[in-house]
């Protein structure tokens, strides 16, 4: 008891800062002056989805309260100030003994009295043991902070300003794996998508401003109400509309992008929201760029992990440039052939690397199709924790496409202990609803056990084979015909 | 009652279906984990729920496919409806447009399940009277004409959500019961003494208590 009581105190509050400073600083964003005004931002994105609720419902319900004119700072003070009293045994022992009770024997009385020193010996030494463990994890803290800020100054002083012949250097590589500090994020990100369309910042805002005018006489027209409901007119064309059913669903739990009025006993209560129109800017101005493609369920967690990591502007060009990638092509257009053929490709992968598990899901027919296509389409940045998913999106980066296979498979890997005892509805469950803490690192090196060769084939070899099977498979079917 | 170490005798496969933003995910977590989700990110692709229910003394494991609703998915959830015996068909009172739609819905679950699945017609979000967009008249008169079981409910208060979870059971057991629905049948979407979700003998299935959500 002795034990709990001096250790619960010292150090946690140092600790607390700590972690918010790191917090903060997995997603700063540059310069904008934005941080300033969102002083909770980068704090709130790495609780627990329970601890963020929590904590917006709290700040609504005392906003609620603050507003409602009947303030009541005492009793907050008062249960604050109980939080660090502990109930404690010392007094008792150092009290003189009750009169109704008769005396000790001296015998007894120096027993009892080694035996409160032995207690206080070891409260001592156990406290001494948790300072010690505390210090081993504060410069642990410290020595990742080290690590973060000495990778931060070569990607700054080597990498970034020479980026076309330092891209491929072993070291970049190397560094690039680890994580790439969250400050440069945005521009590395920028870096590697590249801008093969050409997109400029005047593009971006002539399409934000088509959609804004779009979304205005939908508003105004009222869509819903006499819509023809051919399936074509519901999708593409009108699917501005559809964005606003999703922006407040995107990362619900950050409570950044939700721009709804939440009502709490009579009193209108607004809940975050600094980064709605942000997203609904950069979806809208998407659909206008491209109507073939329209917005598709998934975009908006890709272009808000953009928006969190660099501007608008660039987020709508890193936005655009992704998806006109083979495989983001794909999937956003719900090419189901194309995507079979990715999804066979993994297959592959699969049963090479993890053969016993690969008979489990044939035999339970968990096919890639119910777990994978959510993991693609939002590049993990929904399954994953975010600091988890942006690591992937590093990598990603470094290595396209078949960095999405490999880190399903990654995942495959370590939880495989788990997944064996399962089955159908237990294994898809799980991988449709991933643990919501993941060690990035242990995550990470199951990834990096994960070989991306099959029968001396990499994977692009594997996939051209695949699709060339399917395209030999339907010309046959063409003669036959 | 219960065979071996099953602790239920049944799987009844369900699918919710329905334009995006419904409240399909809603409905199942209310009804899984009897709680509202006000902050639920959208489905992409397809998410499970499981729970145990009992009809006429028999328990039942409803393994439910919670599908994503937008239009343009269709091409990939289409494969999900089969051996479905139960279709919950949503659509939100608040919106005309997503009820407009639902007869699209219903040629895909008609076409892509078997003549024994029950389709129950489930207007969401009946808690925003003042929004009412689709009068309960209407739905009914379109339930009745194309032979659908029909409630309006609430994933938020929870009102009827167990209603139509189970009426659909009963429904089904019903089925089972009088012969309609011939459980050795394939796609019948119903498994008498667990066996493999999707074909296959079972070996190693042990039904826990803690019967998570996806949503």
């Amino acid at each position: 008891m002795e034990a709990s009581f001096l250790s619960s105190v010292p150090l946690c509050g140092g600790n607390l800062k700590l972690r918010l400073w790191d917090a903060r600083n997995l997603f700063s964003r540059k310069s904008s002056g934005k941080t300033s005004s969102e002083p909770s931002l980068g704090w709130r994105l790495f609780r627990s989805k329970q601890a963020a609720h929590k904590e917006a419902s709290k700040a609504a319900a005392q906003d609620a309260r603050s507003k409602s004119a009947s303030p009541s700072p005492k009793s907050t003070v008062r249960r604050k100030s109980t939080d660090f009293i502990v109930g404690s045994t010392t007094a008792l022992i150092l009290e003189n003994r009750p009169t109704n009770l008769p005396p000790k024997s001296a015998e007894e009385e120096q027993k009892h009295r080694e035996q409160y020193e032995a207690m206080v010996e070891e409260a001592k030494r156990r406290e001494k043991k948790d300072i010690k463990q505390k210090m081993m994890q504060l410069q642990q803290q410290i020595k990742h902070e080290d690590t973060v800020a000495s990778a931060m100054e070569v990607w700054n002083s080597e990498i970034l300003n020479n980026w076309d012949i330092m891209k491929h250097s072993r070291k970049a590589q190397e560094l690039w794996w680890q994580g790439l500090p969250p400050s440069i994020r945005g521009k590395v990100w920028k870096l590697a998508i590249g801008n093969d369309l050409n997109i400029t910042y005047e593009l971006y805002e002539i399409f934000r401003a088509r959609a804004k005018d779009r979304i205005k006489l939908l508003c105004e027209s009222g869509p819903e109400s006499d819509e023809d409901p051919s399936p074509a007119d519901w999708d593409r064309e009108s699917s501005v509309e559809l964005i606003k059913l999703d922006i407040s669903r995107t990362f619900p739990h950050l409570c950044i992008f939700q721009k709804e009025e939440i009502v709490d006993k009579g009193t209108v209560v607004k809940m975050g929201g600094p980064y709605h129109d942000m997203l609904h800017g950069v979806l809208g101005a998407y659909v206008c760029y491209r109507p073939d493609v329209g917005y598709v369920q998934g975009m908006s967690f890709l272009a808000a992990v953009l928006i969190l990591n660099m501007e608008p502007a660039d987020a709508f060009v890193c936005f655009a440039n992704l998806l006109n990638k083979p495989c983001q092509l794909a999937f956003f257009r719900v090419d189901s052939g194309q995507m079979k053929i990715y999804f066979d490709t993994y297959e592959v992968f699969f049963e090479e690397n993890l053969p016993k598990l690969y008979a489990l899901f044939q035999k339970w027919k968990v096919t890639p199709d119910l777990y994978l296509i959510d993991w693609i389409f939002t590049l993990y940045s929904k399954s994953l924790p975010l600091d988890v998913a942006s690591r992937v999106w590093d990598v990603f980066c470094r290595d396209g496409e078949e960095f999405l296979f490999r880190t399903a498979l990654g995942i495959l890997l370590h939880y495989e202990d788990i997944l064996v005892n399962m089955d159908f509805i237990q294994i898809v469950q799980f991988l449709t609803k991933l643990p919501e803490v993941i060690a990035d690192d242990k995550l990470f090196q199951s990834i990096a056990a994960i070989n991306m060769q099959a029968k001396n084939k990499k994977f692009k070899e594997v996939l051209s084979s695949v699709k060339e099977g399917v395209a030999s498979q339907n010309a046959d079917r063409e003669k036959g015909e | 009652m219960a065979a071996g170490p099953y602790n239920y005798s049944y799987i009844f496969k369900y699918i919710i279906i329905g334009d995006m933003g419904v409240g399909k995910s809603c409905l199942l977590h209310q009804f899984t984990e009897k709680k509202f989700m006000a902050d639920c990110p959208h489905t992409i692709g397809v998410e499970f729920g499981t729970r145990i229910i009992e009809v006429s003394g028999q328990k039942i494991k409803l393994q439910i496919w919670d599908t994503a609703g937008q239009e343009r998915f269709r091409a990939v959830t289409r494969s999900y409806y089969r051996g479905a015996a139960g279709a919950l068909m949503v659509y939100d009172i608040t919106r005309r447009s997503t009820y407009n739609h639902l007869s699209s819905w219903l040629t895909d679950a008609r076409n892509l399940t078997n003549p024994n699945t029950v389709i129950f017609l489930i207007g969401n979000k009946c808690d925003l009277e003042a929004q009412r967009d689709v009068t309960y008249e209407e739905a009914k008169q379109f339930a009745d004409e194309n032979g659908l079981l029909f409630l309006e409910a609430s994933a938020k208060t929870g009102e009827n959500v167990e209603e139509a979870f189970l009426d659909t059971a009963r429904k089904i057991y019903q089925n089972i019961q009088d012969g309609s629905l011939d459980l050795n049948a394939a796609e019948s979407g119903v498994q008498h003494k667990p066996s493999s979700p999707r074909g296959t003998q079972l070996s190693n299935d042990q039904p826990t208590n803690k019967e998570g959500c996806a949503c």
